[in-house]
């Protein structure tokens, strides 16, 4: 006789719930897969706009959100003195609202900005950047919303700028978002002379830790942090972090307990067939792997199907032109295998309880009631 | 018997068999915290291949005995030996299941979405033995009861009667010592009820099992050697 047989017998006799359990693990696998590979998404897209070519990022020390740090200028100028940096690119951002829309994202830089030059010039070029009086760029996807093209005069918040060209970058928020030269967005959000953060490129060879202490040690407002170790300590992204994985959490515990109620359930009708089992020779061990496995089962199939649907919706996403740049999720296999080993192991737990009290089930009492 | 040996759970030396299968020693039961006593104090044994009715009205402990008898289920005191083994530790009693004893309930008890043959193989599950010799003997025994054709029907599709006549053969496929049969024809009409009954007496004595069966109806006992009549906890000759 064979284990697996005994096993999917019970799965084929209840097709209906076997299907509901499955599917709704199936609904916690991709939800989550979604959700963690859009923060990632989001965490990676915002990486990109801070860091092109740099190593460092320099902003206001103790502050929640990079919209409200403050770099002046003449710290800019002074730290571009130092003989360990390259270059600096001050970056000031703004949220600004137009009739229709409520967020756009702004981003002032100097014209030699190597982002400008990256850039996929669509209409007008980066050469132009700058030189034109009142002149914005549109990343391209604000060009779209915004419904602008280049010679064209559109109201930002409380002015009208004209546009000086259109661009698209590599990355969704820049792409969604409007570049102004750096004075006139100073001048524009009343941050004369200020900057929001600044990316610093060291010169080749040069020490991290010395930039990092002279940085301390000249301006103890400001703090300057290594990509990665940003990435890390930025709270923002710890809040998108520790707020997924609450989520996560949560989905991975209403599924443990669908599947324990359906596996209860499934012990509970069959109280009679079990204590036969017991009679025929099955072991307390035995009977417990027979519930184990059907759990197993029904959230593998639940996971994979849940996953190849989360994925499928993530390729989704990632292609939707109404979505591009604010939605740009990571496809990662780790994270794929990720949330299929955690659901597979929630199920089991989930099942923990089922397969113990199948395993207690005393046939003399089960074979009673005739 | 010797009580001390059969305490440790220890294997009767071989070639030295006992002469008795069952060994009872003032077995007691009761439920619900002692306020219903239902076995007080009953001793018997049952010999090898001997086939003993156990008689009483409904309600009288055939059952609770059979189920101590078997190892289903542990007395509050008294000792009880299968074959000279303690049934009362679960490792013994696993291994008296999958090899010494068979079971025959009044209700059939099959697994109704597996064909025949499928349930005849579950007593076999945890024997390693080989495959092909399992299927010959589910054979043998289902042309034994004249149930040939239908080992590949499912149970759902066979008769009440095919459904017992099933029920024995799975019980008799690791070629038990003792079968314990819990009124096993009480879910048919009387006719079926004779015809799978005497069925089960020749094939468990061509098998030379022994037999403890739990019956209401006198019309069973005269088929087997002895009668014990169950009446107020205790067993008497009939
Ligand atoms: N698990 C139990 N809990 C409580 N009472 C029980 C239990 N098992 C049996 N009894 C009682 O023991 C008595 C004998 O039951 P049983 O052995 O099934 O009788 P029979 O098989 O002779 O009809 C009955 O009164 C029954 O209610
Ligand atoms: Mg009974």
């Amino acid at each position: 006789m064979d284990f697996l047989k005994l096993i999917f017998i019970n799965i084929r006799r209840h097709r209906l719930r076997s299907l509901i359990t499955a599917a709704g693990i199936g609904f916690g696998a991709a939800s989550m897969l979604c959700i963690v590979s859009i923060v990632l998404g989001a965490v990676g897209m915002f990486q990109n706009i801070l860091s092109t070519e740099s190593q460092f990022i320099l902003f206001e020390r103790n502050v929640s959100d990079l919209f409200f740090s403050s770099v002046r200028a003449s710290q800019l100028e002074e730290i571009r003195n130092f003989p360990l940096v390259k270059r600096v690119d001050p970056l000031l951002v703004g949220i600004v609202s137009s009739p229709n829309h409520p967020i756009i994202t702004c981003f002032g830089v100097e014209a030699d900005n190597p982002r400008l030059r990256q850039a996929h010039w669509l209409h007008g070029s980066a050469t132009a950047f700058g030189r034109e009086k009142d002149a914005i760029y549109l990343g391209e996807r604000a060009a779209s919303f915004l419904k602008a093209t280049i010679g064209q005069e559109i109201p930002i918040g409380s002015r009208r700028f004209l546009v000086g060209g259109v661009l698209r970058t590599a990355n969704g928020f820049e792409d969604g978002g409007v570049f102004f030269p750096l004075s006139l967005a100073q001048e524009f959000f009343h941050k004369e002379s200020q900057a929001s953060l600044a990316t610093v490129e060291l010169r080749p060879g040069a020490s991290f830790v010395a930039f990092q202490k002279q940085i301390d040690a000249r301006f103890p407002d400001l703090i300057a942090l290594e990509d990665k170790e940003f990435n890390r300590s930025y709270s923002q992204f710890r809040i998108l972090n520790v707020t997924s994985w609450a989520i996560g959490i949560c989905s991975f515990l209403l599924g443990g307990m669908g599947v324990a109620n359906t596996m209860l359930m499934s012990v509970f009708a069959r109280v009679r067939e079990i204590a036969v089992l017991r009679v025929c020779g099955f072991s307390r061990q035995q009977v417990a792997g027979l519930i184990l496995g059907e759990a197993a089962i029904l959230s593998g199939l639940g996971s994979v199907v849940g996953c190849v649907a989360g994925f499928a919706a993530l390729v989704a996403m990632n292609a939707a032109p109404q979505l591009q740049g604010y939605v740009r999720a990571a496809l990662r296999m780790d994270l794929l295998v990720g949330v299929a080993v955690v659901t597979l192991a929630t199920a089991i737990a989930g099942a923990f309880y089922p397969a113990y009290f199948a395993s207690r089930i005393a046939p003399a009492e089960a074979l009673r009631f005739e | 018997m010797n009580t001390e040996e059969s305490r440790l759970g220890s294997v009767p030396a071989a070639g030295k068999k006992p002469s008795s299968v069952i060994v009872a020693r003032d077995v007691w039961k009761s439920f619900d915290h002692g306020q219903t006593p239902v076995i007080q104090g009953v001793s018997l044994e049952i010999g090898r291949a001997e086939m003993v009715a156990l008689w009483g009205s409904s309600g009288s402990g055939k059952s609770t005995l059979l189920h101590l008898l078997s190892g289903l289920d542990r007395p509050d005191r008294g000792e009880i030996t299968i074959l000279g083994l303690d049934p009362s530790r679960e490792e013994t009693r696993l291994r008296l299941c999958r090899r010494h004893v068979g079971f025959v309930f009044q209700l059939h008890n099959l697994i109704p979405d597996l064909t025949m043959l499928e349930n005849l193989r579950i007593p076999c599950f945890s024997e390693r033995r080989p495959a092909r010799e399992i299927d010959a003997r589910a054979r043998y025994l289902a042309e034994k009861v004249g149930l040939s054709h239908r080992l590949t029907s499912r149970i759902q599709n066979l008769s009440g009667g095919e459904r017992q006549r099933t029920a024995i053969c799975r019980a008799l496929m690791n070629r038990p010592e003792v079968i314990f049969a819990d009124e096993p024809t009480g879910s048919l009409d009387e006719r079926t009820a004779d015809v799978v009954f005497n069925l089960f007496l020749r094939l468990v004595s061509e098998e030379g099992a022994s037999v403890i069966l739990a019956t209401h109806d006198q019309r069973f006992t005269k088929g087997c050697h002895r009668s014990l009549h169950i009446h107020q906890g205790k067993a008497l000759p009939l």
